[in-house]
């Protein structure tokens, strides 16, 4: 009876056991299609604690790949950074997981990640200053941008466009010169829309100078033919201060909101060229 | 005997239907009210018929909800958006649209500040004006640039 009971009882082990651990293949089918919802849903469901160290690293990639497919870049850097140096995705992972820390503007983690990247590859060892680089720019950090671009080998074909770019990016950034709110206040309380074109914001000047410009002119021309006591020009008195207020204050915002969007374009630039050498190197 | 059978075979055709089916149309059911709900939500923003609400409907300050100005000024802004806005063809360039931007920075800012903030934005709604619109600003859900009173703190 036990010799037919202990093969039968193996076999359900087996079963058990196979059912528990993910089938990696398939996963990796998945994310070859680019199911990627469907990759994160078996792997968080899945338990691989027990799988092989190696089995173990190639379902933190695949997760942490397939996260950040889908921008969920917080849950991709901490999938990406349980896969091991022994890994051949090693490399990979930890410089997506430095770069999704860069692009949640969590600097420091993105630093202290690519600090930790064990390499004695020439070439990688390139690509960790040029990311360190972009996240110094990224901080605003000048003295330390120029240290880490110092190191970085710019004729290695991979980074040889994007480091251009980002020494144009650091250039412009540091020529950049932040206008005063209080001159293009004053700018437009004595011609309106004067400050907007000061800001940067041509346009918005030109507009706001014809809106109120033009209601000016309506009440003088009201105050000048009807006089103070009436209604229209009581009305368009009304209305235009409203405006003249309205626009030296607008003027005032639109100062900070013009240097909030150029901080952002770079910021974005910036990341854009500190992802293109890792597509091309990793991919 | 022959009609006894008929009858509860009838029962029985019925009730096996009512079951397979009911099931049937509880998942039609579930389907058809996510499908509703994604449609709710993806036209939302884009819809015209949004948030036409009394501007000053959830204040709780009798004074301030009362008083002749807020209701010439908040019933003024209701009928723009309920009668005359919606025959307009030309639409906003900014997110949310200039009225209800305007109501907006008058409940969280109050009256002057949010007077300002609408003046302004009412001159920068135009096509020359739209010419500053930074691409990054501009939503991929409503294709207008987003421009929340949040940002004139």
């Amino acid at each position: 009876m036990r010799y037919v009971l202990t093969p039968f009882f193996v076999f359900l082990m087996i079963i058990g056991f196979g059912q528990k651990s993910p089938d990696a293949g398939f996963i990796e089918h998945l994310m070859n299609r680019e199911y990627h919802k469907e990759v994160v849903h078996l792997l968080d469901e899945a338990e691989y604690k027990n799988a092989s160290p190696r089995l173990q690293d190639s379902l933190n990639y695949m997760k942490g790949w397939s996260l950040y497919s889908l921008k969920e870049l917080k849950r991709s850097a901490h999938a990406l950074k349980l896969v091991s140096s022994p890994s051949p995705f090693y490399h990979k992972s930890r410089f997506f997981a430095a770069y999704n820390h860069a692009h949640l503007t969590n600097y420091k983690k993105a630093l202290e990640t690519l600090e930790n990247i064990k390499t004695t590859d020439d070439n990688l060892q390139n690509l960790k200053h040029f990311e360190k680089s972009g996240i110094a720019l990224l901080q605003r950090d000048y003295k330390a941008f120029d240290q880490q671009f110092d190191q970085v080998d710019t004729s290695y074909y991979p980074i040889a466009k994007a480091s251009g770019n980002m020494e144009r990016y650091a250039q412009k950034l540091k020529a950049h010169n932040k206008k005063s709110p209080w001159v293009a206040g004053m700018m437009s309380a004595l011609v309106p829309g004067s400050g907007k074109i000061y800001a940067g914001k041509t346009g918005q000047g030109i507009s706001s100078f014809l809106t109120v410009g033009g209601m000016g002119f309506v009440t003088w021309e009201n105050y000048r033919k009807n006089g103070w006591k009436d209604f229209k020009t009581l009305f368009f008195a009304t209305v235009f201060s409203a405006f003249y207020a309205g626009n030296i204050h607008g003027t005032v915002m639109t100062v900070k909101i013009t240097e909030n969007e150029f901080q952002k374009e770079y910021d974005n630039k910036i990341l854009f060229h500190l992802h293109i050498p890792l597509r091309n190197v990793f991919n | 005997m022959q009609k006894w059978w008929n009858k509860y075979l009838v029962i029985l055709i019925l009730l096996v239907s009512v079951v397979f089916t009911s099931s049937e149309i509880m998942a039609q059911g579930v389907d058809a009210v996510e499908d509703l709900q994604f449609l709710k939500e993806a036209t939302h923003e884009k819809s015209h018929f949004h948030e036409r609400e009394y501007v000053f409907k959830e204040e709780t300050n009798a004074f301030v909800k009362y008083n002749p100005v807020s209701v010439t000024l908040g019933g003024l802004l209701y009928i723009y958006q309920n009668s005359i806005s919606q025959q307009f063809s030309a639409k906003c360039l900014y997110h949310p649209s200039c009225s209800q931007f305007g109501k907006r920075a008058i409940a969280e800012y109050g009256f002057v500040k949010g007077i300002m903030l609408a003046s302004d934005r009412l001159t920068r709604c135009n096509k020359v004006a739209g010419l500053d619109i930074h691409p990054l600003t501009i939503s991929d859900s409503t294709q207008k640039s987003n421009d929340p009173v949040k940002l004139y703190r």
